[in-house]
């Protein structure tokens, strides 16, 4: 069995806990996130013949009053990097975290998820934002916790990056 | 300097100067002059057979050497190779080794076997010790409460410690490499406990400004502890249930540098992959340590727990039958004592629970029960009695209740004999005996009675004053009917006891005839010396006659010379006057009344 810790880093309330919570089904409560700063969850998924075991690292988000916790990036195979579509600033918050990750933990791959496409019509990051992004080589993937989008495909293809085989989503084991 | 320019034979000088650092190319070259170019290439081509030849004459002298300096260097170089040998071994033909490692194998797993059996044993006999303890009842409820089993709670209760879970993680980015569990431990997913273990230790870590190469190494939550130990590349993560010895965290670290050692070059290269870890696990299990209470002196205990609480209740048992018995005995003691009572019949007696109950006859002249209970050692409230009166035959009895019946005066004998017959014997007043008389009835244990020695204190009276009444005679001069003052003293006795006589015989309703025998002497003619007598028994009538002594009760009697004189020898005997008195049914034993 292959496991991979996999971290998600995104601005405060961007809905990274949702995103994870649609994904898979843990044992600890949301409360240690706001305790220590992080909640921990597992998700099995299939890729090619071997599965890979994802181990969850959902980071509390970064805010004005609160920076993330950079050792709990020490040994992250890879990373979602959330993106809230209707605040802007997520955005910005995205892309200094991208730089301290990698600072941090050197260039392992990772996937932007641009959360909340359920209500695109009121995104506030425009086309423009989004070319910028992809002028930066980012893989950026639309999702939404809410109606299920792109959730899969963003760990499946983040687990594919991570062995460099194709992956396929399994339920949870 | 060209070397090459200079033949070598020309510079002795400098070779003689400094032979040892003479240039290697110009030994080559001194040597093919010596030798020549062919004997150089058979050299060259010997070289490795005797290269291995001269390795082989001290392989086994260097290993030997290598072992008493024990230096495990040699070892950990082999085991590559070895481990490569036994895995081509096996893929090329298992039946060498599996033929090879069966004298071993067999052993082994009987020996596993037997362990397994004896660790099932200890914790049945664990689970029998406690099964009625009074802790046994709460185990059960906290079984019943937490959905245990009742062997895991008591397992659980008996313990000094056990570790319950092993974890080696990979330190850099938690991940599980390796984990152990024991039986009868409930585990959560270990992936995430890991990675959660390693997140508290860096939060812990960033949180407090931990100094670097410190870290947190305890976690205590209740009576469960999670020793950590960190080394460079794993962490080994001891879930601990109860207080474990600090000898533990010593094997912990010994285990940690094991695995550090043996598995070095996949630590380093960790890239997710569990597979080269699963062999760890005999590490692993090295540390799942367990110490309970009751080991030891257990196998001690137990019997005598038990025989003591079964000695206390043979005890408690013991003494209440002997209660028990010993008040059942008294009790039939009890109830023999009056069946031997006279008087006493005991128709019924039972027993129920504590209570004893009794029913009967009893004479009202016998002995009381209760009396007779009061002697016992029973207790009056245990023992509940219901009498009836009846009359018992009994001779004693038939004579007693006679005895209290006829009231006997003193003088008075009353004797049943064995026909049953009453037998009255005394002397008593004639009023008694008429009334004992009419009392008499047969029937109650009586079927006669004899009153033939029982003698009538009036009738004997009678008697004797019948006696001297007619001993005495009032006597006269020669042809005189007057009474002499010198017989006044004979009349007054006579009048006296007359009187008593008529009073007594009267009390007891006898017939009474009395005559007055007047008598004369020979002198004279008859007809004077006939009413002479007369005379005189009439003047001893008129004397006599007063209250108590009516004169109809008297008869008066002329009987001229006296024919037989009471004394010949004097005269004036023949001139008197005596009493004679007839009670015809005048005697000492009264007629039966009937």
């Amino acid at each position: 069995m292959i496991q991979k810790k996999v971290c998600m880093v995104g601005a405060f309330a961007t809905g990274k806990t949702s995103l994870v919570a649609r994904f898979v089904k843990g044992i600890y409560s949301d409360k240690y996130q706001t305790t220590i700063g992080v909640k921990i969850d597992k998700k099995v998924v299939e890729t090619g013949a071997n599965p890979l075991t994802m181990v969850l690292w959902d980071i509390y988000g970064e805010d004005e009053f609160q920076n993330i916790r950079m050792s709990y990036l020490r040994g992250a195979a890879g990373y979602l990097l959330v993106v809230d579509g209707t605040r802007r600033e997520t955005l910005d918050i995205a892309i200094q975290l991208q730089a301290k990750v990698e600072d941090h933990i050197g260039p392992v791959p990772f996937i932007v998820m641009l959360n909340k496409c359920d209500l695109e019509a009121s995104w506030e990051i425009t086309p423009a934002d989004l070319e910028a992004l992809a002028q930066r080589g980012w893989k950026m993937i639309k999702s939404s916790a809410k109606e299920d989008q792109g959730v899969q495909d963003a760990f499946a293809h983040l687990a594919q990056q991570m062995t460099g085989a194709s992956a396929q989503s399994q339920e949870a084991a | 300097m060209d070397t090459a320019a200079i033949p070598h034979g020309a510079s002795p000088p400098e070779a003689k100067r400094n032979p040892a650092t003479s240039n290697p190319d110009e030994l080559a070259e001194l040597r093919r002059l010596l030798l020549g170019g062919d004997l150089e290439t058979i050299l060259q081509d010997a070289q490795p057979a005797l290269e291995a030849q001269a390795v082989s004459e001290v392989l086994a002298e260097a290993i030997a050497q290598s072992h008493a300096q024990s230096q495990k260097q040699l070892t950990q170089a082999a085991v590559p190779t070895v481990e490569t040998a036994i895995q081509t071994s096996v893929e090329t033909n298992i039946n060498i080794l599996s033929e090879a490692l069966f004298p071993i194998i067999g052993p082994a797993t009987r020996k596993s076997v037997a362990a397994a059996i004896r660790n099932l044993t200890q914790s049945l006999n664990q689970g029998l010790e406690h099964s009625l303890s009074p802790q046994s009842f709460k185990w059960r409820w906290e079984a019943r409460r937490t959905g245990r089993s009742f062997a895991e709670v008591v397992l659980l209760r008996t313990l000094v410690y056990q570790v319950e879970q092993v974890l080696l993680i990979h330190k850099e980015t938690g991940l599980l490499l390796q984990q152990v569990v024991s039986e009868q431990t409930q585990s959560q997913d270990p992936d995430l406990v890991s990675a959660m273990l390693t997140a508290i230790q860096d939060f812990v870590q960033d949180s407090f400004n931990v100094q670097s190469g410190g870290s947190l190494d305890t976690l205590e939550v209740g009576e469960m502890n999670i020793w950590i130990e960190a080394g460079p590349q794993a962490v080994l993560a001891c879930v601990i249930r109860g207080t474990a010895p600090q000898e533990l965290r010593g094997q912990l670290q010994t285990t940690l540098e094991q695995i550090h050692r043996a598995y070095a070059a996949p630590l380093k290269g960790f890239e997710g992959d569990q597979a080269p870890f699963k062999s760890s696990q005999t590490y692993l299990q090295d540390c799942l340590k367990a110490q309970f209470k009751t080991q030891g002196n257990g196998e001690k205990q137990r019997p005598t727990k038990l025989l003591m609480a079964l000695g206390c209740l043979t005890l408690l048992l013991g003494a209440w039958l002997g209660l028990k018995i010993q008040t059942g005995h008294r009790w039939q003691n009890y109830v023999s004592q009056l069946e031997q009572e006279p008087g006493l019949v005991v128709i019924q007696q039972q027993r129920q629970g504590g209570k004893f109950k009794l029913s009967g006859l009893q004479d009202p002249l016998a002995r009381s029960p209760e009396a007779l209970l009061a002697q016992t050692k029973l207790q009056p409230e245990q023992v509940t009695m219901q009498w009836e009166p009846y009359l018992s035959l009994d001779q004693a009895f038939t004579l007693k209740r006679w005895q209290t019946r006829l009231a006997p005066p003193d003088g008075v004998t009353l004797r049943l004999d064995a026909n049953q017959v009453l037998h009255i014997s005394g002397t008593a007043p004639e009023a008694w005996i008429s009334l004992s008389q009419r009392l008499l009835h047969r029937g109650e244990g009586l079927q006669d009675w004899n009153t033939e020695g029982l003698i009538s204190q009036d009738r004997q009276q009678l008697l004797a004053l019948k006696d001297r009444i007619e001993q005495r005679s009032i006597l006269f001069l020669p042809g005189s009917s007057k009474i002499e003052p010198s017989q006044q003293g004979t009349l007054q006795a006579q009048q006296q006891d007359l009187a008593e006589f008529l009073q007594t015989a009267q009390a007891i309703d006898l017939a009474v005839y009395i005559t007055l025998a007047g008598y004369s002497d020979p002198t004279g003619n008859d007809q004077e010396n006939h009413k002479l007598s007369q005379a005189r028994a009439t003047a001893v009538e008129q004397a006599l006659v007063q209250p108590g002594i009516p004169a109809q009760a008297i008869a008066t009697q002329a009987r001229g010379v006296s024919s037989s004189p009471t004394s010949a020898d004097l005269p004036s005997a023949a001139r008197r006057v005596s009493i004679t008195i007839e009670a015809p049914q005048l005697q000492i034993v009264p007629s039966p009344a009937s």
